[in-house]
């Protein structure tokens, strides 16, 4: 096992094609962290984010299994991009959830504006972190995995856009989007009050 | 010649996409321009704190995987 650790990902795919089934489980002990992260940073659910790593390696394996993995070289990108396809479908099947809303028909949570603080202070336990991870969550679909493909992968911009298929300066704006972004976002939000009932 | 910079190359010096010579450049020059210097703070802030987002699944998903791959070679060999 310990020879099979210091293996590429390239050797352990060939490894497990000619019938080593440890190299398969060392491919999913290497990357799952990132993968489950990934999802996790989308659903935000434990539970959800565990079956979407599943599916993700599950998918993986067929794709192996049937002679059509490509991507040599580029395993982690070629993960993260199924896990975070999964867990954006996931969100879009989930989203028709009922609403709850009030008199004038509003999402109570957006006229309340505070569904999303009194889950921080539940959390609370690494504050920061966890805004962060919610400020992810919030991101255009592409930004976030311009993100995720960059730091996650540890991708350049170059291989980024030829993964992806889109031009450089694509994926340049998108990452420069995904940083003010996250700025705007994690701006405290000052509350307003009502200067009538507490007059200077 | 003065070269000028955008959050671009800000990002590819970030990845090491930029040319040694630029880099050096755009470093010295940050400080200079603080819209350019509060976004390349932005960037290092975020990819700084990447660590802390990776967290680590149970064991039951890594067991349920390698059941199902177990189960479909069986299965294929018998076939």
């Amino acid at each position: 096992m310990n020879t099979l650790k210091a293996s590429t990902d390239l050797d352990l795919i060939e490894s497990f094609l000619s019938g080593n089934q440890n190299a398969f489980e060392t491919i999913v002990r290497r990357h799952q962290k990132k993968i489950y992260s990934t999802a996790m940073l989308v659903v935000r659910d434990k539970y959800v984010a565990e079956d979407i790593l599943q599916d993700t390696f599950l998918k993986f394996f067929k794709v192996l299994n049937e002679g059509r993995y490509q991507h040599l070289d580029k395993l982690l990108p070629f993960l993260l991009r199924i896990s975070h396809n999964l867990a954006v479908d996931y969100i879009r099947r989930t989203s028709n959830a009922p609403i709850i809303t009030t008199a004038n028909g509003k999402n109570i949570f957006d006229f309340l504006n505070i569904g999303d603080e009194i889950a921080f202070d539940v959390i609370d336990k690494n504050f920061e972190t966890e805004r962060l991870k919610w400020a992810i969550a919030k991101l255009p679909e592409k930004q976030r995995e311009m993100l995720l493909l960059r730091y996650f992968a540890d991708m350049p911009f170059k291989e980024i856009a030829e993964l992806i298929n889109v031009n450089q300066n694509t994926c340049l704006g998108r990452m420069r989007y995904a940083i003010k972004n996250l700025k705007k976002y994690l701006v405290p939000k000052v509350k307003k009050y009502d200067q009538n009932l507490y007059p200077k | 010649m003065i070269k000028t910079f955008t959050p671009n190359d800000v990002l590819k010096n970030q990845s090491g996409e930029l040319p040694p010579e630029d880099s050096a450049h755009l470093n010295a020059s940050l400080s200079e321009y603080s819209e350019l210097e509060d976004f390349a703070d932005a960037a290092d802030d975020l990819q700084t704190k990447i660590p802390d987002l990776l967290s680590e699944p149970s064991e039951k998903p890594l067991k349920n995987i390698m059941a199902f791959i177990q189960k479909e070679l069986e299965e294929k060999q018998k076939s």
